[in-house]
């Protein structure tokens, strides 16, 4: 059922997310293509100025997909579709937060790709080729600097990259958990009110637990170098399961109110 | 279906005080009474819509669920669909969905009211809507049918229509429970009635006791009972 509800909530976004992709794609080649004439400043200012403004919408339109999938295919009219058909509340919740995980990572993967085309000439290309050539000699003087690569070291990035992940699925989940405290106001004039008290009210909180579980385990670390990995190591690993726990916590919060607390209009 | 000692606030506001109903398979109830008096509030708790503020709904004995969901076809009073689907894409999701849903049947029934499965949801007028939706919730196999209003939009020409799908759609053991104040119109299909005013149920009864009681129409009756 969970693979089901992903391939409706992934048909609901693409038309949009593939319309912006393309448009970021025309003006990365425009913008290519308005290096080659120099003395014509405007087009090169105007293409720039696309560029940015498009990065913006991307970034705005991943946060209002967010925010609306939830929103309103759950607490409006189609809500009333969405909670009858024989599924899960989890699997609505998790149908949502993978979608967004979905969306997020193209959207970083189409980022790169399209400032790649937007700035390739034979100059950059030549650069890459030159990064690959030195690599092994960057190599060579990282191995310098700690020594000789460990477990440690990979688990550091491992961890590293895992605490942002985290971190995002918090702040997904931070968003539905406070949507999902909006919609039980009585009235519904103030479910948008309710749900930005619940966002401030909720963060606050979890930054608090977050500060005394760092203050506690780590209070007496004031500086560490990142040549300390054990200290990185540790610093990071709790992150994680930082993190991790705070999204179960809400998990579960929006769970129980779509179960038990549910209010549509 | 069963309804045990039911209330309902929203706020301070009551919206069924101890609804006490017991439905048995196989009839076709009608749910009456005028605006605010809680039919739909009813509707949207056996349908786990909403939780009962106290006392219990049961579907088949169990608290609605995963499992009261697959055997019980709601149509709401507002209209669900997405508006990017086109009419074959909302079957597509049905038959995913629900594993007793009929799209053969549901084509036919689509056919004869002149729905093309190319059609866009967002191009279609609300009537329109209503009778796909109708289509929709009338082409599963469940065991009890939840209608709220399902004529309240549509014209009088198809409402005969409407009426006759539900009456030859619905199997021989489902229950089909439809609120509406437009009673004459459905009048006809009714095994039993329930009135519901100002949160309480006030008659609970067979179409033929009543009219045999008050020597009248269950319309002319809730006229009676309803006058402002």
């Amino acid at each position: 059922m969970l693979r089901k509800l992903l391939k409706y909530e992934m048909k609901a976004t693409r038309r949009v997310f593939f319309a912006l992709y393309g448009a970021m794609f025309a003006a990365a080649v425009l913008m290519n293509i308005s290096m080659y004439f120099p003395y014509i400043n405007a087009f090169k200012v105007t293409t720039f100025f696309v560029m940015f403004a498009l990065f913006v919408a991307l970034a705005v339109l991943t946060l209002m997909t967010i925010v609306k999938r939830f929103k309103d295919n759950l607490f409006s009219d189609e809500g009333y579709l969405m909670f009858t058909i024989p599924v899960s509340t989890e699997k609505l919740i998790l149908s949502k937060l993978i979608s967004a995980l979905i969306w997020t990572a193209l959207s970083c993967i189409v980022t790169l790709l399209v400032i790649f085309t937007a700035f390739v000439n034979k100059e950059v290309i030549s650069g890459i080729r030159d990064f690959f050539a030195y690599f092994n000699e960057m190599y060579a003087q990282i191995l310098l600097y700690i020594g000789e690569i460990k477990g440690e070291h990979i688990l550091a990035v491992v961890l590293f990259l895992l605490s942002i992940f985290s971190q995002y699925i918090y702040s997904v989940l931070l968003i539905y958990t406070s949507l999902s405290i909006g919609q039980t106001a009585i009235f519904s004039k103030r479910r948008g009110m309710a749900s930005f008290g619940a966002f401030i009210g909720i963060s606050i909180v979890a930054s608090l637990l977050t500060r005394s579980v760092f203050g506690n385990l780590f209070g007496s670390i004031t500086t560490f170098s990142l040549a300390d990995i054990i200290a990185f190591n540790s610093i990071f690993g709790t992150a994680v399961l930082v993190n991790l726990s705070l999204s179960a916590i809400l998990f579960y919060a929006t769970n129980y109110i779509l179960k038990y607390r549910l209010n549509i209009e | 279906m069963k309804f045990i000692n039911v209330t309902k606030s929203y706020g301070a506001k009551p919206a069924l005080k101890g609804i006490n109903l017991t439905v048995e398979s196989g009839k076709i109830i009608g749910l009456l009474g005028p605006n605010g008096s809680g039919k739909t509030t009813m509707l949207k708790l056996a349908n786990g819509l909403l939780n009962p503020s106290s006392g219990e709904v049961l579907i088949e004995g169990q608290m609605p669920g995963i499992a009261s969901k697959s055997i019980v076809s709601y149509l709401p009073e507002k209209t669900y669909l997405n508006d990017w689907m086109r009419v074959g894409e909302v079957l597509d999701f049905f038959c995913d969905f629900y594993p007793d849903f009929s799209p053969e049947k549901s084509k036919e029934m689509l056919k004869s009211l002149g729905i093309e499965q190319t059609d866009k949801l967002k191009t279609m007028s609300k009537g329109t809507k209503e009778k796909l939706q109708l289509i929709l919730v009338m082409s599963r196999k469940a065991r009890l049918y939840l209608l709220d209003e399902p004529i309240g939009g549509v014209d009088p020409a198809a409402r005969d229509y409407i009426l006759n799908t539900i009456i030859s759609n619905y199997n021989e053991d489902g229950t089909v429970i439809i609120s509406t104040h437009l009673i004459q119109d459905v009048e006809r299909i009714f095994d039993d009635v329930v009135f519901l005013s100002n949160g309480e149920i006030i008659i609970c009864d067979s179409v033929d006791s009543v009219r045999e009681k008050h020597n009248k129409s269950v319309d002319e009756l809730f006229r009676e009972v309803f006058k402002c």
